[in-house]
């Protein structure tokens, strides 16, 4: 299905667009974190239908439009976004390949201290695997970390 | 986009008229319904980009399209089967309003027992509903 032409169209329109005419897909792709020492290995799960957005193109903003709005939000007198207009003005991202758009979901969702110093260090802070490759289990969820073997 | 009407009131030939803002307003504006027990799974989503699982029952959901502030309303609940099984209630809701963004909010699933303890727990049925101004 052709993608209509959606610069200027509020991201939320698209997003209704794209879940009415859109089958969703399920990723098996998983992006496993750590952004604290005190803390145990977190696991990103793409959405869906956010998925399909990202494979089919002309839907999603480019990623720095995210990161605008986040300085925004950081600074200490903010109150309410006044650069919302980027979302949906900015042109749309052309389509993705799958990995592309876990690179893309990474800059977005995952904090920048762990994907900007993912290979510092004495292991890397962040893996993408296969959903496969997790525990199968959650026995000891407060424990997972990424392997030390993965060092090397 | 075709197909575009637009007006400022809707009106009823005897249930009266409401304003068009109302509607727009009071909308659902992100939809989320995951399985937060086994593999974690998004099973149906409106708005959402990912689900991040942080450690037992604690997840951070992630927004496409983001609110104008944190300042909007978030309505989460739970039927996850666990707790029938093992006689406690469940519950799902927010967790961290300092980790609240406007596109970013931070939930946990418990199990409560009879005594009220509330533990973390990885429930398989966890829905929750957004709404307010967009950004």
């Amino acid at each position: 299905m052709q993608t209509p032409s959606f610069k200027g169209t509020h991201l939320f329109d698209r997003l209704c667009w794209a879940k009415e005419n859109l089958d969703g897909v399920q990723s098996d792709y998983r992006v496993v974190y750590e952004d604290s020492i005190d803390e145990c290995a977190k696991i990103l799960v793409p959405d869906p239908n956010w998925m399909a957005c990202a494979l089919q193109g002309g839907i999603l903003p480019p990623v720095w439009v995210y990161w605008e709005l986040a300085k925004d939000e950081a600074q200490p007198d903010f109150k309410k976004h006044t650069r919302g207009y980027l979302l949906h003005q900015t042109e749309p991202m052309p389509a993705m390949t799958e990995e592309e758009a876990i690179e893309y979901l990474i800059q977005k969702d995952v904090p920048q201290h762990v994907w900007q110093n993912w290979d510092s260090g004495n292991k890397p802070k962040m893996v993408i695997c296969k959903k496969q490759q997790l525990p199968q289990t959650r026995e000891w969820r407060n424990s997972w970390r990424i392997s030390d073997e993965l060092a090397a | 986009m075709a197909g575009k009407i637009v007006a400022d009131t809707l009106e009823h030939s005897t249930a009266g008229s409401i304003a068009t803002n109302y509607v727009v307003e009071g909308s659902a504006k992100a939809l989320i319904d995951f399985d937060g027990a086994a593999s974690t799974t998004v099973d149906k989503s409106l708005n959402i980009s990912g689900l991040v699982d942080n450690s037992t029952g604690n997840f951070t959901i992630s927004l496409s399209s983001s609110f104008d502030s944190a300042d909007y309303y978030f309505i989460a609940g739970t039927a996850g089967s666990e707790g029938a099984a093992i006689n406690a209630a469940t519950l799902f809701g927010q967790f961290d309003n300092s980790a609240r963004t406007s596109s970013q909010i931070q939930c946990e699933s418990w199990l409560t027992n009879t005594g009220n303890a509330r533990t973390p727990y990885y429930l398989d049925n966890c829905d929750a509903v957004w709404f307010g101004d967009l950004a």
